[in-house]
């Protein structure tokens, strides 16, 4: 496996030329994000990626995660890394600054994003997933449970999941079963999820799960599902750590790819019922859970885009280094790298442009994402928002299809090579092909920009021309 | 009528074309950028700007109108097709040849 450069020249470029960062340092709380301290920013990053994450990789692949003794326990270098994470306060760079992030711009996360992902996917999980459960607790939460558990989460002192999936209960939510009996000021969590990424760890000293599940008198269907916070260790009124609540992680999955990033199946209440908190309105849990959901999905439409870039890095170095055959209008003579080829050519190209296509099209999203949520103007913020919801599905099926087809085209550039595991190019394709599965399939992603967000338009539908 | 209009009017139709549309759809985002940025990189080329940094990406977004871009045709065509030959009897035949000891699946 070769090492990861982040290539902060081309993300300069879009993020000053394409997405307008100078539109966003005009917007109230954006003040600071200037070209320079961006660059300053990116610069770090990248070393982080390419100097800490990047070399983890592998040995995440080789080694993946156990569960011992109800714990699960990371690949070496991990912890380390992750504390490194949480120093540079790479959690919390667009976290709201009154709960101690640093509340720069989504552009600027974007590119953070695709930098941890390209280094190693695996480990980007975890910050990715507590992004997603940080923003729901933010819009959803009560003023209480955010001050109890948003800084932790910002810091990423504690990391947040997402337990949406059943057993019987996949893309289909309104299947749901999982149960929550009120108990004075809180509730009983009972019942069993599947798939839960990074759903248990010893990066941090606190898991804090998202869960969706039904309290008794619920109606029947996604109308009656709600969401509860549900921490690993209880937390007391002074903000330090209680005993052990009753959610435990009963297994890990082995998987194609992300062998470093645990896949959890999670209990809920074997004992006397896991200690939940309700997170916004009884029976609006799948509401409250789609404000997380769409934040997971602009990410995940990022990691395709990253582990694309990183594939094409390793396929291009392995192309300018292996010599075979010479130029086909040439009977003698050296022969030269395979990169002269046209067709290797051809193969780097396609890897490359739509690398840069990818990046230009997630990037001005999240700038729009910026601009929806700060600019003085509502009927701008309504305009930003509505291309926001109408491509997020675009940006997460294209990006992650192009994810799986560039780093099949990496693997093919390597030729033989490419298939076996200790040139590193497979890892790619592994670790990418679960991207068009989780936070919504390709399908699910189709289905919601043609039958929810076209139908939605103004104008369509119902017979309309 | 548009094809956004037709797929939104037949749900089992659209549920067919969706991915293609999406894809689509994508690729036509991805050429919006990538002509966004052929049009700064040709206005720094003119000032003299880090020329080869702006070359590449004139290139780049050539290449991609070249080789890449034109997949949204192809997939517009498939789009445009609708759902005929997936959904009904068509599709069940398709599904049901070589196992008529089974049950058959009626669509």
């Amino acid at each position: 496996m070769t090492t990861y450069l982040a290539p902060t020249r081309d993300m300069r470029f879009v993020i000053e030329e394409l997405a307008g960062l100078d539109q966003l340092t005009g917007l109230p709380g954006y003040e600071e994000a200037t070209p320079d301290l961006v660059e300053a920013i990116l610069d770090e990053a990248a070393k982080l990626a390419g100097e800490v994450l990047a070399p983890l990789n592998k040995t995440g692949d080789t080694q993946g995660v156990h569960l011992k003794a109800g714990d699960v326990l990371t690949a070496d270098g991990f912890k380390a890394a992750y504390q490194q994470f949480v120093e540079g306060g790479w959690n919390g760079i667009s976290g709201a600054p009154d709960h101690g992030g640093q509340g720069l711009p989504e552009l600027v996360l974007a590119a953070t994003v695709e930098m941890w992902n390209a280094a190693n996917m695996s480990f980007a999980l975890c910050p990715l997933l507590n992004a997603g459960a940080t923003e729901a607790l933010k819009q959803h939460g009560s003023d209480a449970l955010k001050a109890q558990y948003l800084p932790n989460m910002i810091s990423g002192t504690w990391t947040g999941t997402m337990n949406l999936t059943e057993p019987q209960a996949g893309s289909d939510l309104s299947a749901v079963r999982a149960k929550a009996v009120p108990e004075a000021d809180h509730y009983r969590l009972y019942g069993q999820k599947i798939f839960i990424t990074w759903g248990d760890h010893d990066l941090a000293d606190n898991v804090i799960h998202l869960v969706l599940a039904r309290t008794p008198d619920a109606p029947e269907g996604v109308k009656g599902i709600s969401l509860f916070l549900v921490p690993k260790f209880l937390v007391n009124a002074d903000g330090s750590l209680g005993p052990r609540n009753d959610v435990h992680c009963v297994s890990v999955e082995h998987k194609l790819g992300i062998h470093a990033s645990p896949t959890c199946v999670m209990s809920f209440g074997d004992q006397d019922g896991a200690i939940g908190y309700l997170v916004g309105r009884e029976n609006k849990g799948l509401a409250h859970m789609f404000t997380m959901m769409n934040e997971a999905r602009q990410k995940v439409g990022i990691q395709g885009l990253g582990i694309a870039d990183r594939a094409y890095q390793q396929a291009r170095d392995y192309a300018k280094d292996r010599i075979q055959g010479r130029p086909l209008d040439q009977k003698s003579g050296d022969r030269v790298a395979i990169i002269q080829h046209p067709d290797v050519r051809r193969m780097l190209m396609t890897m490359k442009s739509q690398v840069e296509a990818m990046r230009a099209f997630a990037y001005v999203m999240a700038a729009d994402m910026d601009l929806a949520h700060k600019h003085p103007d509502a009927t701008e913020r309504q305009h930003r928002q509505a291309r926001v919801d109408l491509l997020i599905p675009v940006l997460k099926g294209w990006c992650t299809e192009l994810g799986v087809e560039i780093a099949s085209t990496g693997v093919q550039v390597h030729g033989g090579m490419g298939y076996v595991e200790e040139t590193g190019a497979c890892q790619y394709l592994r670790d990418a092909r679960v991207a068009p599965i989780y936070e919504g399939t390709t399908g699910i992603q189709a289905a919601d920009l043609v039958g929810r967000k076209l139908a939605m338009r103004p104008g369509c539908g119902d017979g309309g021309t | 009528m548009g094809v956004a209009d037709s797929l939104v009017r037949d749900p089992n139709a659209a549920a067919v074309a969706s991915k293609n549309y999406l894809m689509l759809t994508g690729f036509v985002c991805g050429g919006w950028q990538m002509a966004r940025a052929a049009r700064v990189a040709r206005a720094k080329l003119d000032a003299g700007e880090d020329p080869g940094f702006h070359g590449a990406k004139l290139a780049t977004a050539r290449f991609y109108a070249e080789q890449i871009l034109p997949q949204a045709d192809a997939l517009l065509k498939i789009v445009r097709s609708g759902g005929s030959s997936v959904l009904g009897a068509a599709g069940g035949a398709i599904l049901n040849a070589g196992h008529e000891e089974a049950p058959p699946l009626r669509f």
